[in-house]
């Protein structure tokens, strides 16, 4: 037991002691004050005649003396049931104990609430002025100019980080604690002309990656490409525009901005920030698709097409046996009979609702078994059996490196990736 | 400071102790532990402001310390408060004066007082025939050891110990010793301090009633009207 | 192009998502709206559902039909007016939202915390300096000498002289914790060089008892030489060289300071792989590279010990070779313990019940059930019709060996009579006993054999050529029966000399129980004398100090867990018990969760655990309780934990120890990597809490989790507790999460072979009482909560209770010694964390307002457990999670009746939500809460503008995570979302600034806030709950606990050993030679009975009654027929009432002639009278007009075994 902690804690524990102290104490003092038996007196189930035990005490102690070893003993003093000391020690100094120590706190703010409560049949229109007192208009729209400038270059961010293709995760069940690592390159600052410059940067640089990918594909289709081009190219100019607020005014202290030339600065930023982004989602994902359009079409070997079209049919086959499989379970004839004929309506229904589960044990009972159990009833060779060599359910772990034969292809310009080194060399070249 | 040779710094639980090295004489060093010449040292808050080392190395220039004793808490920042003692007990005046004021030229806002020195403990056990006042003094002389202890029947059969220690250190100790195993003196035992302007001992408590017991626990004079006993170690 | 985006290349991104594992998966914000129409008319064709997201704008979400993180619609949140006014009336008195400023750094700053900036809770060490000169005396000499390792002394000086690692593997017996430190002490100072030893072991409470030896070899207290630090207790001073500590707190101090100035290391117990040892060993590499003159000293027992060498890139090994000669001692396994047994013919002789168990059956619903299940499937005998039986078996805790009511057969006999190997083996996998009979006496191998069919009766011969029941092949069935006939053979058995004897078994709940069972059963005087003595992980010092101080004449039984293999103990034993298996806390990362698992331990374990014989004594014997044949399987070493364990704490450890590495990497580089998957989901699940920010990088409340020494979702809401103002209950239920739970429904193999027959009717009772406590607050957690306050308040003298009623009485108080145990480690933690202060504004009491507010706490409950939330799906009536596994309820849980389908225990549900504690798939704990502290609680603490989309009729749609999502009034939401902030503002305001108490108080205003919030909340909270019908909270009071007692097995233990009562007759012991008295070596005691009439109730009869009283009534018959071997007992009968009270063990002690109550309970003597019927005894007759009488021994006995196997839950009325 940690000693420390009692000489720190417990307040409440020395709180309670001393009140308990301090009851005896007032006890005590009545009881001596007044020299009679408290009522409680009678709890003593033999009071002694002299009403006090001296003489046990000290009949104990005679008896004893043996086991203290008076040699370091400490000094002992026992004064009995009346002794005058203590009735003279304690009326010298003992001061009266205040009374009330542990009143109770009046309730703050019990009257409003009840008021409050009277009140309980409001409209909710009324409570709009009430809102509007404190600020809130109840419509959920952001008021603040910084805060929907940072959200929105945290919008670009995201999206000039997005992943288009289908990644390894695509293999992994889909639990969100599961999901990988995004990357973040959003700073963390307040200042609107750092934000601009870092999306400014970080933008010319994305374009300049789309460029390239562009261009790698630039021989295969020229109708297409100059499509891209076109996207890419506005992208660009839009955003030289965008340099502009490098340098205008757009100082804010704490969401309030300082000038009113500020303020319009930065409405204006937030239109074009919003084009901005509608600019680049369009290009990068042409870009991405007319890169994987050619891929498909140019870059794939006749085996990769193959499986990857024998891969798409299975998917739809897959599709269509799972929409078969989700349709609602009925109850079969003997199930309806079983829970008619004996009342079993609810454990039917529970048998049902854990139909997988049941299906697979009758099924396949040594996937779920240990090792130790099913040895115990196998028959020496049975125990190799068709039975056993029944595929286990998926349970456990999965292998991170398993991305299965889902693997889109990667084409050379592709960005570079959290998740590329889950990925094979290359296809082609 | 000197903690190399003149010092020596030790870290139990809640406490820092900064204390001398110096073996001293048997005389002194039993007054000054149960108490000669302490100091109280109240800090104002920020307590965490309040560098040990520092108050230690101040209080040190006046005369050389028995051993200061702060009050840490788990982050071993101050508790607020902290005792001093000097080799010499005879500085505690001197140091009330001059200390506070040394304190305040580097801006440290300490109040220094003499010790209370709280060193009882009272513990009530309820009535019962298993708990004896002599079962309660051997039960407690297991735990640790007190100097002395009074035992007041204030109701019959319901009795108020008052245990005496050293001094307040090893009071604290043994207080944290009994409520861990308060059970050992029945189901209704309470311990707590005896906080009185005085200590027992030095007030104008009447002890002649007493009768002193001889080594073989018989009573060494008749009782007159009065039934109670006393019985210590027998004086060397 | 778009053409192409729209025909070729959703669809197939589509295909490849149908194609792959996932269930549901978002498209990249890149696509148009336009295009998220296209995703949505494909995938409606490929079956797919899709749904319109907001997060960072609109985003598309499609799920597969089986996913369960779809919620096909949001669910709905709106709150009465009156909320809206109290919401109204404290964000005007709280914020200052009228203005346009907003607290802009903490939205959007990432909480990113210092480390350096967190204090490390002790003291600097002390300054490395050589040690002082000292004369050593003979004793100490002697100390030394005694030591197996004394003569290799120089060898390991000159290896560690050599080298900087030295692995040191020798057995327990070496004592190497000890010697070590002072060999390397007694060098530095011969030497002159400088010293400063850190002596790291696994467990604080290891770490205490070392350093004490350590002390007591200097002749001095703790604090000179020898030093301690641990999270409650430090003692340490300059002039300490050697300090006890334990590798969770010298890492948590190594994130401010280096291994600098420290000569030695000293790891204890390296091979057992303690998780936090690992993680020091990396530390310490790291250190060798930094400082030339460190020492790494490596102690184990029997490992290899090259793995340590090459993870260190240099030193060497020391093994020994065998100091003293040992003999070996006989090990059998269960086989051979179970002939054994039969061999020796035990009479335990407590046949009492056996002709009670019908009076318990028929009478349930769940027991018509069950028959029905039964007789379905005898008469259809299909997979179907076997289907429910299974189901009952596996979901809902029906024993497989249930019997029909009447016809008495169980489903093996009736799958035989089917002739169906497939369900006989299912069945028989599941544990089923063929051996059970039904009512012709038939079993399901004479039905087998009798019909003539070959398959079946194949699979019976092979199952029993094998021998024994399943049962015993499962780790977790820990066969106390089988421990208890053993002790029957090692104490009533000549053959087998008295010697001490140690059982090992997996938790301290098996202690617990095993502990009652000994008691009761030597009590009755069936078994020779001994001392019970207990070892675990969480007790204090004075357990060890117990055993180590006690006589050493006492014949001592030892109950311990696997802390005993490192625990050196100058104790010899004569007998080990091992149960051979151990509990892991594993992460499964298939589902998320960590869970409690039995294995058997490996084969090296088992070897640690055999050396624990004494080797010099011959005869020795160690009964292992598993099978030759499981043993041969087993591995021959354990994994280690930090492959297997939850990585969270691990995880935070690390990021505090080196901020600018990746966890993974850092973790890659232990000793024993631990799989990237989990170390993956653990940081996961760490940024989902907030206790990593996006980048990784610990926040303040992942500093302050740190501190806390529970897992970090418990953890969180410890904080949630303190900041809701309800720390108390929060306190209750993290501690119960993290042990034992006393009212659990019990397994069949929980429950022991005398009440095995009554399993149906014990789990029915304890499920009532589970529900009597919930009453009708849906909340499993609050149970725990009624649960320990009811024990509280029966706790009210602080005396423990030292006669036993009833074994549960018995393991609940163990229990929950256990759990005040450890809820004040905890407090004291979140005290050294600053998490709660000494003064001003974080008080106990201030943190204690709400406590009695049970709204309040199921609202901190609701932002701890987060992210186990599960959502109600009324449609397809299921529950659906984060999690996609399926979710079952377990029928622990009070939101379901026994066999009751999810489909109708939905119907009862007040709110769709509930947050839960899970184990696998099961939801074990589970509390349903409001829409509206979801909505405040879950999800990230900044619920962003991009969150939130606009809906029908002036309703909006807020995303509060990937999965979660809610539709509101606009107004709500925005209250919602304003209240949030409010509280948020606060939580992370407290968690970066908590360790700064003076501005605590001296800005009250944040207390203050935060306390209107709170009583805000309270009351809204209140309203919300009976506004969709909740019951109203019966009160859960919360009163300031004083000091609950914490050593309740100990005081009983003693209480009842032989030991005390020698002391308190040393006189007789005297006059007496020991050796006639304990010589006895068949166990032979008779016992005699005396009735005693009272018209009182027990406890007065006890208080009242003085000695002269029962000298006068009973001294006189009972003294002169008293001796060591007949042992006299009185029985207190109440004879208006015709019960029983109490059984007492009457003995003259000093000459006095005094009654030790051992059992009190009421037995009405009908009871009797119909027990002894059963075994044919004739019947006793109480009606004596004396006051005290004797009774026919054979009817005392019987009473007496009506007193002590009594079954609480059997008997209750």
């Amino acid at each position: 037991m940690s000693n420390s902690q009692f000489d720190k804690n417990m307040d409440c524990e020395n709180k309670m002691l001393e009140d308990n102290l301090m009851e005896m104490g007032t006890k005590l003092c009545t009881l001596l004050e007044s020299n009679e038996n408290s009522p409680e007196s009678e709890l003593e189930p033999q009071p002694l005649p002299s009403g006090s035990t001296t003489h046990l005490v000290l009949a104990e102690l005679q008896a004893n003396f043996k086991d203290l070893s008076l040699d370091n003993a400490p000094h002992f003093e026992f004064h009995g049931y009346g002794c005058h000391a203590l009735v003279k020690r304690t009326r010298d100094h003992e001061e009266p104990i205040p009374s009330g120590r542990h009143q109770k706190k009046s309730k703050s703010g019990a009257g409003m609430q009840q008021q409050l409560q009277r009140q309980n049949l409001f409209n909710w229109n009324q409570l709009a002025p009430m809102m509007r007192s404190i600020g809130l208009r109840g419509d959920c729209v952001e008021r603040n100019v910084v805060v929907r400038l940072m959200n929105l270059f945290k919008s670009l961010h995201d999206h000039m980080n997005q992943d288009l293709g289908v990644g390894p995760e695509n293999s992994l069940p889909s639990d969100y604690v599961f999901d990988l690592p995004k990357k973040i390159t959003m700073p963390c600052s307040l200042d609107l002309h750092h934000q601009v410059q870092v999306i400014c940067t970080k933008a010319d640089r994305f374009l300049a990656h789309q460029r390239r990918v562009l261009e790698a594909n630039r021989h295969f289709d020229y109708r297409k490409y100059t499509e891209c081009d076109k996207l890419l190219k506005g992208s660009s100019t839009y955003l030289k525009s965008f340099r502009q607020f490098t340098r205008s005014p757009i100082r804010h202290r704490d969401g309030i901005f300082l000038g009113s030339g500020a303020r319009s600065n930065a409405l204006k930023l937030e239109d074009m920030l919003t084009n901005l982004r509608e600019w680049l989602r369009a290009a990068y994902l042409c870009v991405y698709v007319f890169n994987w359009e050619m891929d498909h079409e140019h870059r794939y070997s006749l085996a990769m097409s193959k499986d990857h079209n024998a891969l798409m049919d299975r998917a739809k086959e897959q599709a269509t046996s799972e929409l078969k499989a989700a349709q609602p379970k009925e109850l079969s004839a003997e199930e309806k009979l079983i829970a008619h004929r004996f009342k079993l309506q609810n454990v039917i229904e529970c048998a049902a609702e854990n139909d997988d589960f049941l299906s697979t044990l009758l099924k396949n009972p040594d996937a779920y078994f240990p090792a130790e159990a099913r040895d115990i009833c196998a028959q020496q060779e049975a125990a190799a059996g068709p039975a056993a060599e029944a595929v286990a359910p998926p349970v456990g772990g999965f292998d991170l490196l398993d991305i299965s034969d889902l693997l889109e292809p990667s084409s050379p310009p592709k960005r570079a990736t959290t998740t590329r080194r889950f990925k094979p060399l290359c296809f082609r070249s | 400071m000197d903690f190399q040779t003149k010092y020596s710094k030790r870290h139990l639980n809640g406490t820092i102790y900064i204390a001398t090295r110096r073996v001293l004489e048997e005389k002194l060093r039993s007054e000054l532990e149960s108490g000669a010449g302490e100091l109280y040292l109240r800090f104002k808050a920020p307590f965490a402001a309040y560098d040990i080392e520092k108050i230690a190395q101040l209080a040190g220039e006046l005369g050389e310390i028995y051993v200061i004793r702060f009050k840490v808490d788990f982050r071993n920042e101050s508790r607020g408060y902290a005792f001093l003692q000097y080799i010499d007990a005879s500085l505690q005046a001197k140091a009330m004066e001059v200390l506070k004021q040394r304190f305040r030229d580097i801006s440290l806002d300490i109040n220094i007082l003499p010790s209370r020195n709280l060193r009882e403990l009272v513990m009530i056990t309820s009535a019962g025939t298993c708990l004896t006042p002599l079962k309660v003094y051997q039960q407690m002389l297991k735990l640790c050891s007190f100097n002395s202890v009074r035992v007041y029947e204030y109701r019959p059969n319901t009795y108020m110990h008052v245990f005496s220690y050293v001094n307040n250190e090893a009071a604290t100790l043994a207080i944290r010793h009994i409520r861990t195993n308060i059970l050992l003196f029945g189901s209704a035992a309470h311990v707590s301090w005896l906080r009185t302007n005085q200590t027992l001992d030095h007030d104008d408590f009447v002890t002649e009633c007493c009768q002193q017991l001889d080594s073989q626990m018989k009573p060494e004079s008749n009782a007159e009207s009065c039934s109670c006993f006393t019985f210590s170690r027998p004086q060397v | 192009m778009n053409e192409i985006i729209q025909d070729k290349f959703i669809p197939q991104q589509l295909l490849y998502f149908v194609a792959g594992r996932r269930c549901c998966q978002e498209f990249p914000c890149t696509f148009r709206s336009t295009e998220h129409d296209i995703f949505q008319q494909y995938a409606r064709s490929l079956g797919l559902l899709t749904q319109r997201m907001f997060s960072n704008g609109e985003m598309i979400k499609v799920f597969k039909r089986t996913c369960r993180h779809y919620l096909e619609e949001p669910k709905i949140m709106t709150f009465s007016p009156a909320t809206a006014i109290n919401i109204l009336t404290m964000l005007g008195r709280t914020t200052n939202l009228g203005k346009d400023e907003l607290r802009l750094s903490s939205d959007f700053i990432p909480q990113r915390a210092c480390v350096a900036e967190i204090m490390v809770p002790h003291l600097p060490f002390p300054t490395i300096k050589p040690p002082t000169q000292r004369i050593k005396d003979d004793t100490q000499r002697n100390l030394l000498k005694q030591f197996p390792g004394y003569s290799f002394m120089d060898t390991v000086m000159q290896m560690l002289y050599k080298q900087r690692v030295v692995v040191f593997s020798a057995d327990l017996s070496w004592d190497k914790s000890v010697y070590m430190p002072l060999l390397i002490f007694e060098d530095c100072e011969a030497k002159k060089t400088n010293a400063k030893i850190i002596c790291i072991e696994k467990e604080n409470v290891l770490a205490l008892h070392n350093s004490k030896r350590l002390a007591h070899y200097f002749a001095e207290d703790l604090g000179e030489t020898v030093g301690i630090q641990l999270p409650h207790s430090s003692n340490i001073s300059s002039e300490t060289h050697i300090i006890c500590s334990t590798a969770q707190y010298v890492l948590r101090s190594l994130t401010k300071q280096k291994c600098l100035n420290i000569s030695h290391f000293i790891v204890n117990d390296v091979d057992l792989h303690d998780p936090y040892i690992d993680v020091l060993l990396s530390e310490l590499r790291i250190a060798l590279t930094q400082h030339q003159n460190l020492r790494v000293v490596l102690l184990c027992q029997m490992a290899d010990a090259r793995k340590f060498t090459e993870f260190f890139e240099e030193g060497t090994e020391f093994i020994p070779k065998e100091g003293a000669p040992k003999t070996a001692p006989s090990i059998s396994y269960l086989g051979d313990i179970h002939s054994r047994i039969s061999v020796a013919g035990i009479h335990k002789g407590q046949d009492i019940y056996k002709e009670t168990p019908e009076v318990y059956r028929t009478k349930t619903p769940r027991n018509e059930q069950m028959d029905k299940c039964l007789e379905a499937y005898e008469e259809f005998g299909s997979d179907l019709s076997i289907r429910p039986f299974l189901y009952a078996v596996n979901y809902d805790l029906v024993p497989v060996n249930y019997r029909h009511s009447t016809t008495g057969k169980t489903a093996v006999i009736i799958a035989a009579q089917h002739n169906n190997p497939s369900h006989l083996r299912v069945l028989l996998y599941m544990g089923a006993d063929p051996y059970v009979a039904d009512e012709q006496l038939q079993n399901a191998i004479t039905v087998a054999a009798s019909m003539e069919k070959n398959e079946c009766i194949d699979i019976l011969n092979s199952f029993s050529l094998r021998g024994n029941a399943i049962k015993s092949a499962k780790p977790e069935f820990v066969d106390y029966d089988l421990i208890i006939d053993l002790f029957y053979l090692l104490r009533t058995k000549p053959e087998y000399p008295s010697g001490n004897i140690l059982v090992i078994l997996p938790t301290y709940y098996h202690i617990v129980k095993l502990n009652y069972m000994l008691l009761s059963h030597y009590m009755c005087g069936k078994l020779q004398e001994f001392s019970i003595f207990l070892l675990h992980e969480n007790m204090g010092v004075e357990y060890i100090d117990e055993l180590v101080n006690a006589r050493q004449d006492t014949d001592k039984v030892v109950l311990a867990t696997d802390i005993v293999e490192s625990l050196p103990l100058q104790v010899s034993f004569k007998y080990v018990i091992d149960t051979a298996c151990k509990q892991y806390f594993v992460y499964n990362c298939s589902n998320y969760c960590a869970e409690h698992r039995y294995e058997w331990v490996a084969k090296d374990c088992l070897l640690r655990r055999e050396s624990l014989l004494d080797g010099a004594a011959s005869d020795t014997q160690c009964f292992r309780l598993l099978s030759k044949t499981t043993f041969n399987m087993l591995t021959e070493s354990s994994p280690a934990q930090l492959q297997r364990i939850q990585l969270d704490k691990i995880c935070l450890t690390v990021k505090a120890l080196s901020p600018h590495k990746i966890i993974s990497e850092y973790l890659g580089q232990t000793i024993s990597p631990p799989p990237v998957i989990n170390v993956h989901h653990a940081v996961q699940l760490l940024k989902k809490i907030e206790a990593l920010n996006e980048v990784e990088e610990l926040t303040w409340l992942g500093c302050r989790l740190l501190d806390i020494p529970v897992p970090c979702q418990l953890g969180r809401m410890l904080i949630y507790g303190i900041l809701l103002q309800c720390i108390d209950p929060v306190l209750t239920i993290v501690t119960s999460l993290s042990t034992a739970d006393p009212l659990s429904i019990p397994f069949t193999e929980d429950i022991d072979s005398l009440w095995d027959r009554f399993t149906i009717y014990i789990q029915n009772l304890i499920k009532n009482e589970r529900g009597r406590l919930a009453d009708n607050q849906f909340s499993d957690h609050f149970i725990f909560l009624r649960l320990f306050q009811d024990w509280q308040n029966s706790q009210k003298s602080k005396m423990p209770i030292l006669y036993f009623t009833n074994e549960y009485d018995f393991i609940l108080n163990g229990l929950m010694e256990q759990l005040s145990f450890i809820r004040s480690n905890i407090v004291s933690s979140l005290r050294a964390a600053n998490l709660i202060h000494f003064r001003g504004t974080m008080t106990m009491k201030n943190l204690n307002v709400l406590s009695g507010n049970w709204h309040v706490v199921k609202a901190a409950l609701t932002g701890g457990m987060y992210p186990n939330i599960c959502v109600l799906d009324v449609n397809k009536s299921c529950l659906k999670s984060a999690y996609s596994e399926r979710m079952h309820l377990h029928p622990n849980t009070v939101l379901r009746d026994f066999l009751e389908p999810f489909s109708s225990s939905a119907l009862n549900f007040r709110s769709p939500w509930v947050v839960c504690t899970k184990q696998r798939n099961y939801i074990l704990y589970a509390t349903m809460v409001l829409p509206m502290a979801v909505a405040m609680f879950a999800g990230p603490s900044r619920i962003r503008n991009s969150q939130i989309s606009p809906s029908q009729n002036d309703n909006v749609n807020i995303y509060i995570d990937e999965w979660l999502w809610m539709v509101m009034p606009k107004t709500v939401a925005e209250l919602v979302i304003k209240t949030r902030q409010c509280f948020y503002d606060g939580y992370h305001e407290f968690l970066k600034h908590c360790s700064d108490q003076d501005k605590w108080n001296a800005d009250s205003l944040l207390m203050v806030n935060q306390g209107l919030i709170n009583e805000t909340l309270a009351k809204v909270f209140e309203n919300e709950d009976l506004a969709v019908g909740f019951s109203k909270t019966p009160n859960i009071h919360y009163h300031p606990i004083v000091k609950l007692p914490t050593t309740y097995l100990l005081t009983v233990n003693r209480h009842f050993s032989w030991n005390q009562e020698i002391e308190d007759s040393k006189d007789i012991l005297v006059k007496r030679p020991l050796s006639s008295y304990f010589d006895v070596h068949s166990h032979f005691i008779e016992r005699q009975f005396f009735v005693l009439h009272t018209k009182e109730t027990c406890e007065d009869f006890y208080k009242s009654s003085s000695t002269p009283f029962i000298e006068s009534v009973l001294g006189k018959f009972a003294r002169p027929i008293e001796s060591p071997n007949r042992h006299i007992f009185v029985i207190l009968y109440k004879k208006n009432e015709d019960e029983m009270l109490s059984i007492s063990r009457a003995k003259t002690i000093n000459g006095v002639f005094t009654l030790k109550e051992y059992f009190r309970n009421v037995i009405p003597v009908y009871e009797i009278i119909e027990a002894c019927r059963s075994i044919s005894v004739s019947m006793p007759n109480f009606d004596g007009r004396l006051i005290c009488s004797l009774i026919d021994k054979r009817v005392g006995n019987l009473i007496m075994d009506l007193f002590a196997f009594r079954h609480h839950w059997i008997h209750k009325r």
